[in-house]
């Protein structure tokens, strides 16, 4: 999926001049990568979250126009505030064209597991796979089928189909497990005052 | 209760929980979260008080993470006693809390028993809290 958003270049790069950005409803965010030269660009808020709410299931492109040119990027890395839960800042990455790039892509899972209707419940591991794929040819996400899962199945990494592809992650790495309906078990078993844990080594 | 195994050192100072959780504050494992949104210690007993009440909500069904570890322990003088005579002995354990962070994560079970679980988590817990979801997980 390819997203259109304009920008604009920014001059403004420290603390108190962001913070007036921000409360004005834009978000600072910068652009690198082939070929061009790292800029700082704003883009206005309400349109990119609108864009960005989109964009959790499938691999999105972002076209940044800028100064009457367009740039083809990705979302590279996105910092958000732990208590407001907003974007604060945004990095995006100019995609060389014909050249392999490294990208998270997410997996989707299809079906309902058998192991889900017999009571199980799936246990999602990992939500994206890094590939390392030229720009033309990375796919949305990555499908697999699940319904043909049990109690105690685990779908590892090099269950993934293939493509034009290569797959960075570890092969073993496990995707998706499901889990029997299970008996309430304490996390941890040492029970242990504080005054009987006893020092390795004690500086009095 | 969760305690650390080992220690290196009994006592520690007590120390200052200024600023926000910029580590800690993304949901990594679950579909579900609770968020801190002041500064606490909250001890194992609180912890484990949150915990028990989620998964008796949720009937065994689901997964729960538990984000946060109570690896402070904290001293406490006996009852009438004179000051001085150096610091006293470590009473309970605590996990240091900045608004922001992610308590509990939840797994596994739909939008309405998680709201609930997390609330009643909510109600074991001394401080505010807010209940989020993962990005693209609707709430």
């Amino acid at each position: 999926m390819i997203f259109k958003i304009e920008a604009t270049q920014r001059e403004t790069k420290n603390k108190v001049d962001l913070s007036q950005l921000r409360q004005n409803g834009f978000i600072p965010a910068v652009l690198y990568g082939h070929e061009v030269e790292p800029m700082s660009i704003t883009l206005n808020k309400a349109e990119f979250m609108k864009l960005y709410k989109k964009s959790f299931h499938e691999i999105v492109f972002y076209e940044i126009q800028l100064a009457g040119k367009e740039y083809h990027t990705l979302l590279k890395e996105r910092q958000m505030h732990p208590v407001t839960r907003e974007i604060l800042h945004i990095d995006f990455m100019v995609i060389p064209p014909h050249q392999e790039i490294e990208v998270d892509v997410p997996i989707k899972f299809l079906g309902t597991a058998i192991g889900t209707k017999t009571g199980g419940f799936m246990d999602v591991i990992q939500r994206t796979v890094k590939i390392l794929c030229v720009e033309d040819a990375i796919p949305d996400g990555i499908e697999i089928d699940i319904s043909h899962l049990e109690v105690g199945d685990v779908l590892h990494v090099s269950h993934l189909p293939q493509g034009k592809w290569t797959v960075k992650d570890n092969p073993d790495n496990a995707i998706v497990t499901i889990h029997a309906k299970k008996i309430e078990v304490e996390p941890v078993a040492a029970e242990i005052a504080p005054e009987e844990t006893k020092p390795e080594e004690d500086q009095q | 209760m969760l305690a650390p195994k080992k220690i290196k050192y009994r006592k520690q100072m007590r120390g200052r929980r200024s600023g926000l959780a910029w580590t800690g504050s993304d949901i990594n494992f679950g579909d579900y979260g609770l968020i801190a949104l002041e500064d606490a210690w909250l001890t194992s007993r609180q912890i484990e008080a949150a915990r028990i009440a989620i998964t008796r909500h949720m009937k065994r069904i689901g997964k729960v993470w538990i984000r946060i570890f109570p690896d402070k322990p904290v001293t406490k003088k006996p009852a009438e006693t004179r000051m001085g005579k150096g610091k006293g002995a470590p009473e309970y354990w605590v996990a240091v809390i900045q608004p922001g962070r992610i308590l509990f994560e939840l797994e596994g079970v739909d939008l309405k028993t998680a709201k609930e679980a997390m609330r009643l988590a909510a109600h074991k817990l001394p401080i505010r809290t807010r209940f989020i979801g993962r990005e693209g997980v609707e709430i």
